[in-house]
């Protein structure tokens, strides 16, 4: 259903409408209509910006009974420098 | 590696409280239907893979549901309450040469473990890949909306509920689920 792409769905706790994540982190929200075995889904629409520097793989938002979302704005973030090693097959001779 | 505990966070009221009491790893709580208890998987040095529930008032031990030395991570569970969907990897970390834990191992099925007496365990969807995030349509769970890559990078997909698909075997978990 996504175009895309698309992680970590989430319904609305009455089932007509399905959150996800596209692949720029920007939480969109989708209207399904369900009629028997078929499907009716509405456009995409972007709702907000997702503010995790990185992106989780699971649980990283959700939203409540009301309609209001619990989001994983940060993670911890390391402040231990980058150290690039060159020519380190020499230390396995 | 170093263990990691999960927390229920009182949104009212403010207060924290550890959940989860082995020095292992804890991983993706979901919440039972009724709120009272929480299901989460823990690995480690000092166990293989395992599904645990604890209620979440702390006034129940937190006991163990399900062993396997194959990665399992619970996703959702049904609006009656009855049944707890979860990922079990194909491959254990022995066949597949990737670290247990490790998101990088293997396709996975998603299941549905009885959380009655009168059940077992059944397959729902067979290779839906590690990290689906599958979630069942709330308080009608007839559809499911999960994520996969296998068209190359990540999507969203819906599928119909697996008796409507004419897939053997699940029937049962269906109709005790109520989906019929």
């Amino acid at each position: 259903m996504s175009k895309d792409g698309g992680a970590q769905p989430v319904w609305s706790k009455d089932g007509k409408t399905l959150y996800f994540l596209d692949a720029f982190q920007k939480l969109t929200a989708v209207d399904v209509e369900v009629a028997g075995d078929s499907l009716r889904m509405g456009s995409p629409r972007s709702l907000f910006q997702m503010g995790t520097r990185h992106s989780v793989s699971t649980d990283g938002y959700d939203v409540s009974r009301d309609g209001r979302f619990l989001v994983l704005t940060s993670i911890t973030k390391s402040t231990a420098p980058v150290v690039l090693v060159t020519n380190w097959d020499t230390e396995l001779k | 590696m170093t263990p990691v505990d999960y927390w229920v966070w009182d949104l009212n009221g403010g207060t924290r409280t550890q959940l989860s009491s082995s020095n292992q790893f804890a991983d993706t709580p979901v919440w039972s239907a009724d709120g009272r208890t929480t299901f989460f998987d823990i690995f480690g040095a000092e166990v293989r893979e395992e599904l645990h529930a604890v209620t979440a008032d702390g006034s129940q031990p937190e006991h163990t549901l399900i062993k396997s030395d194959r990665d399992l991570m619970p996703v959702d569970v049904t609006s009656d309450g009855k049944w707890l969907l979860y990922e079990e990897a194909i491959q254990s970390p022995k066949d597949s040469q990737q670290p247990m834990g490790s998101s990088a191992y293997g396709d996975a099925d998603l299941k549905a473990f009885p959380l009655t007496p009168d059940g077992r365990i059944a397959t729902i969807l067979e290779h839906v890949g590690n990290g689906s995030n599958a979630r069942l349509r709330p308080g009608v769970n007839d559809w499911i909306a999960f994520q996969s890559n296998q068209s190359g990078h990540s999507q969203i997909y819906l599928t119909l509920s697996a008796s409507r698909r004419h897939v053997s075997g699940v029937e049962g978990w269906w109709r005790t689920a109520g989906l019929e």
